[in-house]
């Protein structure tokens, strides 16, 4: 129960040489090849807020820069605020740190949402040169687009019946440089003094803010806090980088967990799992006891072998081979399934529906920090391809279990 | 681990097994048990502690409680007073020993670890992780596939994508691997 | 042992809790079942409307046998240790938490899930500790007392669990 799910334990080769374990890797049916995050594009389909779980679009995502209005978060210890009457008025307050909005200079308001955020004074300044510089970004495009038409002079003489005339004075006007229309900044002469109290007078820490809260609301100044709204989640469809098909795709909803589309590498590849803890003793030879399953819905025929690298080590069992029958949902429910305990041979010493248990002996010589035992897996299995005679082709990959210390 | 090789015996002077399935330590402090449901196939083990007597409290299928964990629900205060909530524990969920779950729903296909603490009123959705000792403050929602921790509890991760598959394996391996001897 | 247990009639204190020595509970305050208060070095006194949860730990270690005494609307949530000097009104200490010995808890304090505050000595009104490393601030507000949650245990409890009798008590 203690080692429920030890996941990173046993890592497999994706085709992009990345090792990755099973559960976060996935299959490309296509091109017949393991896919793991590094190797698959993502795009963001799906804008919500993790906290009242709504479906925010792009758009608005964007005018509302990637924020919930309903939702705030306390800028002391970033836990959720949440809105409580008095009387009328609501306000808000934070259940870890007991922060209020009574403490920030908004201290009630009538809806529990929309709450005042902090404003940049330079705001109106910024929005200003930043339209004057998109002025200048036409102007240089007219300018480029000068060289692609012909010439503009014969605008002048035809009439506006087409509306070519007002055509013509437009483009005639994006040619000219436009004027800066935006406030000029005179460099400061007159510095402020620099006195020694700066560095001597004591500074209670207490009433200052935090690094992290100071990180989360720059607009604060060390001191004013108001409730900050709580930064939206996006929501990720990967896609194979060769084929571009969907490997991996959520229903709409942002707390669905259906998939539309779902090629997860542990439905087409036999799983491995360690099926004790392994003590490894220096010198002599050590069981390590591990379980191959099958979790496809077709029969998978499997071959595994010891891959005696320079660092891993050295498995002395020779070729395993073995056929697994597909997984069942139905034969859950035995709990005395057929499961025979008499080993078939020094190798394969427990089949229980879909899996075998499988002792490798391991020849151990050094102390080590972290013994690698490496595998080579061979498969076979109809639903690897979306051809069906494909299918019928062996795929291999390597696979790495993490032993521990010896 | 394969759970699904590993067998756990049950005495059965502690335990025992309701026409559901559920396997249940017998001395396990269940107050108002005929608030609670419990959809079947689930393990409490020893000396949980459930608390229908406040509210009900609704658990799905392949459960495992672990030990020592503490599971009530939880209230919210409104203008006109308090109202305790039911609580609604999806399916396949695992809770690992010496939690307290205050939670006002807590999704299936969900991992928490040893000694965390959700608080009151929150919700935590489907396929989650909780990992050991998180501390999830009360009235926080966490979406789909996040991995939870730290104290106060943030989303630190994801889930692999087929969460749903593993974890529903688990629990019903587990289930299965708890026998109660004759 | 339960002859030095004194109940308010209008408290309402599970049989299933473990109450040791001499403790006094005030009016409207109301016990959990598996609470444990035990008055093992002197007395312990609660107040009116407080609220004392499973498995909740209140233990009086004073060394000169003081009693411990605890004001109104207090909130013991689920696990929490509590061994302090004396204890003030409307305080909440968190799930879990652990308040040691000679630690003097004022008015509005709010203690934090599995926050500890061991030092001896006054904990200032409105004190709010938090965190993994046991912050400090001071609130604005008090926090909110479990009085509307009293209501509805005390409506329901009586009908799950047996209480503990009322003694006809002069406090």
């Amino acid at each position: 129960m203690a080692e429920l799910l030890q996941l990173d334990r046993i890592l497999y080769e994706c085709s992009c040489s990345e090792w990755a374990p099973l559960c976060r890797l996935f299959y490309c049916r296509h091109c017949s090849i393991l896919r793991c995050h590094s190797c698959t594009a993502n795009e963001i389909d799906c804008t919500f807020c993790g906290t009242c779980l709504e479906n925010v679009a792009v758009g608005e995502a964007r005018t509302r820069k990637n924020r919930c209005v309903n939702c705030y978060q306390c800028p002391i210890c970033c836990s959720t605020l949440s809105a409580h009457n008095s009387g009328e008025a609501i306000f808000l307050s934070c259940s870890t740190c007991k922060w209020s909005t009574f403490e920030s200079d908004i201290q009630q308001q009538a809806t529990a949402g929309n709450w005042k955020i902090l404003e940049n004074p330079h705001e109106e300044e910024l929005s200003c040169v930043l339209d004057q510089m998109k002025q200048y970004e036409l102007n240089e495009k007219a300018q480029r687009d000068i060289l692609k038409r012909r010439s503009n002079v014969v605008g002048s003489r035809l009439t506006d019946r087409f509306g070519l005339q007002q055509m013509y004075q437009k483009r005639k006007q994006a040619l000219e440089r436009p004027t800066w229309l935006a406030p000029e900044k005179e460099p400061i002469t007159v510095l402020d003094e620099l006195y020694d109290s700066h560095f001597t007078s004591i500074v209670d820490l207490s009433k200052s803010l935090s690094l992290e809260s100071r990180i989360m609301q720059p607009l604060s100044r060390g001191s004013e806090c108001r409730p900050i709204r709580m930064p939206l989640k996006g929501r990720r469809v990967l896609r194979c980088t060769q084929c571009t098909h969907n490997l991996s795709k959520l229903e709409y909803s942002p707390s669905s967990i259906v998939f539309k589309i779902q090629y997860f590498a542990r439905t087409y590849v036999p799983e491995i799992r360690l099926w004790q803890e392994t003590k490894l003793a220096e010198g002599g030879i050590c069981p390590v006891f591990i379980s191959v399953v099958n979790e496809s819905v077709a029969k998978a025929d499997v071959v595994l072998l010891a891959n005696n690298d320079d660092s891993s080590l050295e498995c002395e069992t020779p070729v395993v081979e073995f056929s697994l029958p597909p997984h069942d949902e139905n034969s859950d429910n035995l709990s005395h399934s057929i499961s025979s305990l008499t080993p078939e041979d020094d190798t394969i010493i427990l089949r229980k529906r879909n899996r075998v248990g499988l002792k490798l002996c391991v020849k151990v010589d050094e102390v080590r920090e972290m013994n690698i035992l490496s595998l080579i897996l061979k498969w076979k299995n109809e639903l690897t391809s979306m051809t069906s005679d494909k299918g019928q082709e062996w795929r291999e990959t390597r696979v790495k279990v993490l032993l521990g210390k010896s | 681990m394969d759970e699904g090789l590993v067998v756990v015996k049950l005495s059965p002077d502690e335990y025992t097994q309701t026409n559901s399935g559920n396997k249940i330590f017998k001395n396990a402090s269940i107050f108002g048990s005929q608030n609670i449901i419990i959809h079947g196939k689930s393990i409490l083990m020893r000396d949980c502690m459930l608390r229908g007597d406040l509210t009900g409290i609704r658990m799905g299928k392949f459960c495992f409680i672990g030990e020592r964990t503490l599971i009530r629900a939880s209230h919210r205060k409104f203008s006109k007073g308090a109202t305790m909530f039911p609580m609604h524990v999806g399916d396949c969920v695992i809770v690992e020993e010496d939690c307290v779950l205050v939670a006002a729903q807590i999704g299936s296909y969900t991992h928490i670890g040893k000694g965390a603490i959700v608080g009151r009123s929150s919700i935590i959705k489907e396929c989650c992780k909780v990992e050991a000792g998180a501390v999830i403050p009360s009235d926080s929602t966490f979406p789909p596939f996040s991995v939870i921790a730290g104290n106060p509890a943030r989303v630190v991760g994801r889930v692999p994508e087929c969460t749903q598959e593993l974890i529903s394996q688990a629990a019903k391996e587990l289930y299965e691997s708890y026998v109660i001897q004759r | 042992m339960d002859a030095e247990l004194q109940v308010h009639p209008r408290a309402v204190v599970c049989n299933e809790s473990i109450i040791t020595g001499s403790v006094t509970i005030g009016a409207d305050s109301v016990v959990h079942p598996k609470a444990i208060i035990r008055a093992t070095k002197g007395p312990i006194v609660i107040g009116e409307r407080n609220l004392i949860e499973e498995t909740a730990l209140i233990e009086n270690t004073n060394e000169d046998g003081a009693p411990l005494v605890i004001g109104d609307d207090n909130y013991v949530e689920i696990g929490a240790v509590v061994r302090a000097r004396s204890i003030g009104s409307r305080n909440v200490f968190g799930i879990q938490c652990v308040v040691g010995a000679e630690v003097i808890v004022t008015d509005a304090c709010s203690i934090g899930v599995r926050c500890s505050v061991l030092k001896r000595g006054d904990l200032a009104p409105r004190t709010c500790v938090y965190g993994e490393h046991n912050q400090r601030r001071t609130a604005a507000i008090d926090p909110e007392p479990p009085t509307s949650l009293l209501e509805v245990l005390r409506k329901v409890f009586p009908s799950y669990h047996h209480l503990k009798k009322a003694t006809v008590s002069s406090a």
